[in-house]
């Protein structure tokens, strides 16, 4: 059999990792993991809907009732309420209120250690379950790189998740919209100006995921039991995300404003809520919160990292445990 | 050309010297059986044939090319000794993903595995999840799917390890025919009437080293004609036939049916035997060497090996 020149090995390498891909998320979909991790993504937020439902819209429609008789409302009024609700059911900053982490909504639910044990639970088993099969030798003996077979799962595991994240939160978007939003043409009107707030919340909870996938990922190429490898990953990710918050209480603030760049949940909302209040309103809000709670406000600032150097950092700490795990695995002997 | 030459090798895992000094040359279009007990060295070689493993001393070259090397791996299908498989897993699917593996579009790879399934008698078993199928059908599944993308050589760890004897003989008639087509099996055991059923070459291989390789046949003909050896002889009228043995000085025994004949000199046995049975017009049924010639070989070189 001849070499292979260059130009068509690159294309044979390209299009097999399509395949590889599309295989994955078909075995993905079929795994008990998999049930789970859709299960706990949907769920909450058909609680939330069910209790939006029940007690809040009743409240909230009598509530509109009573601002239009007395104010008549405007079209842009109608829109920002319905901003101001979705946003703090889903746990986001609102300009009004300008008190930072001090919401509670569906992302102190998505970003927190349900959907890290969840997503830990799924990808654990990534590399680990293969080697623990027998099937990794299989695999590798094949005219495949190792780094084809790690890259193909990632993105198996990324385009799924992306899929869910999408789904549940456009599932309580469009819930919101089509019950506040009442007359088809500001339906219309109001999603278009208020979509962006959708985007940001599925954008940044899917990198979130991605983040603690990857990192999940890694210690899966490092250890060659899954269990052992997602409840490693599990503890180290859950210890990353409660010690800056701990060392702060305890005094060790020194340490934490180096540990609170590891904090993934804690990247993701502060990202969240940059992005959906925009520049201005989030520096408006965080100089309310130094106004309104003086000292202690030193204490929330010290462990909060600026945006743009949140984004980076999560995105370096998807990217930098991927690359080593596939490193790893290429480097490793397979026994 | 042969398709695997391995010279000198030499695996450290640890402060174990798993391979000390092994040689194999496995020419192309045989079936090549890699003898030796537990804990040889079988597995650690091909593994090192297959790039899985890094050598720690020595040469491999599988088709003229460095083992593991992209090209040769496009040439390679491998079945590994212990495999479990995902048991959610349907036997097509995971045929048509080691298809895609092996450079096949998906429709291509999903054909081929439709038809390897059904070569290896797995007809009606493709949309079953592999954790329904029995122990001998896994192992089927095994070959198949080392069988494809159509490899040249195909390397077969301990094909038939848990199987009972009718699933052992199903997978030995299956590599028989797959090197009637032509192809070069690798095959390892330390089933050594299987490998003496399948392979026309063997290489012994006893604590890391190679103790013995070449043509079956000649390492029979070496080592066990003409030398010691126990056989088993079935003939009628077998009581007149152990007096004649004995008085003329071969060390011959009744036990049920048949006669043993245990000999250091097998030559001069092989001579007296025939006259002996033309002298009282007995009929042969049988005359075979007891538990096959190759575990005779094995025995000696081991002992021997051992010994020295």
């Amino acid at each position: 059999m001849a070499s292979l020149s260059l130009t068509d090995k690159a294309q044979i390498v390209l299009s097999q990792t399509a395949f590889i891909v599309v295989e994955e998320i078909k075995s993905l979909y079929k795994t008990r993991a998999f049930v789970i991790f859709s299960i706990l993504m949907l769920l909450p937020m058909q609680l939330i809907l069910i209790s939006y439902a029940t007690t809040q819209y009743p409240q909230l429609l009598a509530e509109i009732e009573k601002a239009f008789f007395l104010n008549g409302i405007f079209e842009n009024g109608a829109i920002d309420t319905f901003r101001d609700i979705f946003s703090s059911a889903m746990g986001v900053q609102t300009v009004q209120r300008g008190v930072i982490s001090y919401t509670i909504g569906a992302t102190t639910y998505y970003l927190n250690i349900p959907i890290i044990a969840i997503v830990t639970l799924l990808t654990c088993g990534f590399i680990a379950s293969e080697r623990e099969k027998g099937t990794l030798p299989v695999y590798v003996s094949k005219p495949v790189y190792r780094t084809q077979l790690v890259l193909s799962k990632f993105l198996a595991f990324a385009i799924v998740s992306l899929a869910l994240t999408a789904l549940t939160y456009s599932l309580a978007y469009f819930t919101y919209a089509a019950t506040l939003l009442a007359p088809l043409s500001l339906f219309f009107t109001g999603v278009s100006e208020t979509i962006n707030l959708l985007l940001i919340l599925i954008f940044f909870t899917w990198l979130f995921i991605l983040a603690v996938g990857s990192i999940t990922i890694l210690f899966s190429s490092l250890i060659d039991r899954s269990i052992i490898a997602g409840v490693t990953s599990l503890i180290v990710l859950l210890l990353l995300s409660i010690l800056p918050n701990m060392l702060i209480v305890f005094g060790g603030a020194g340490l934490s404003s180096y540990l609170r760049f590891f904090d993934i949940p804690g990247l993701a909302s502060q990202l969240i809520d940059y992005h959906s209040l925009g520049f201005l309103n989030y520096y408006k809000s965080l100089w309310n919160i130094i106004t309104m709670i003086g000292f202690f406000s030193e204490f929330i600032i010290s462990r909060m990292v600026d945006p743009s150097t949140a984004l980076i950092v999560i995105v370096l700490l998807t990217v930098v445990p991927l690359t080593a795990s596939c490193i790893i695995t290429e480097k490793r002997e397979v026994t | 050309m042969s398709a695997i030459s391995i010279s000198g090798l030499r695996k450290v895992i640890g402060k174990f010297t798993a391979l000390d000094d092994v040689n194999l040359e496995v020419p192309e279009g045989v079936c090549f059986g890699i003898l030796g007990p537990n804990g040889a060295g079988k597995t650690t070689t091909i593994k090192i044939i297959l790039g899985l493993l890094e050598p720690s001393g020595g040469e491999v070259r599988v088709f003229g090319e460095k083992a593991g090397s992209y090209n040769v791996r496009r040439r390679i299908g491998y079945l590994p000794e212990r495999i479990e498989y995902h048991n959610h897993v349907l036997c097509v699917d995971f045929l048509k993903y080691v298809g895609i593996l092996n450079h096949m579009k998906p429709l291509k790879a999903e054909r081929a595995a439709k038809e390897i399934l059904a070569w290896v008698g797995l007809e009606g078993w493709e949309d079953q999840p592999i954790g329904t199928l029995s122990a001998g059908m896994k192992q089927r599944l095994g070959l198949a799917q080392a069988l494809m993308g159509d490899p040249d050589l195909l390397i077969l760890d301990e094909p038939t390890t848990n199987l009972d004897p009718i699933g052992r003989k199903e997978i030995l008639d299956k590599v028989r025919d797959i090197v009637r087509d032509g192809k070069t099996v690798l095959l390892s055991s330390h089933i050594l009437s299987e490998v003496e059923m399948v392979s026309d070459y063997v290489g012994i291989i006893f604590r890391g080293r190679t103790l013995r390789q070449g043509k079956l046949k000649d390492i029979v003909q070496e080592l066990v004609h003409g030398k010691s050896g126990r056989y088993e002889l079935v003939v009628d009228k077998k009581d007149e036939v152990l007096v004649l043995l004995k008085e003329n000085g071969v060390d011959a025994s009744i036990d049920g049916e048949r006669i043993i004949v245990s000999s250091s000199d097998m030559d001069s046995v092989g001579r007296i035997i025939p006259k002996v049975l033309a002298e009282v017009d007995a009929r042969i049924v049988k005359f075979a060497p007891i538990g096959g010639a190759l575990q005779e070989v094995f025995l000696q070189l081991v002992s021997e090996s051992s010994s020295g």
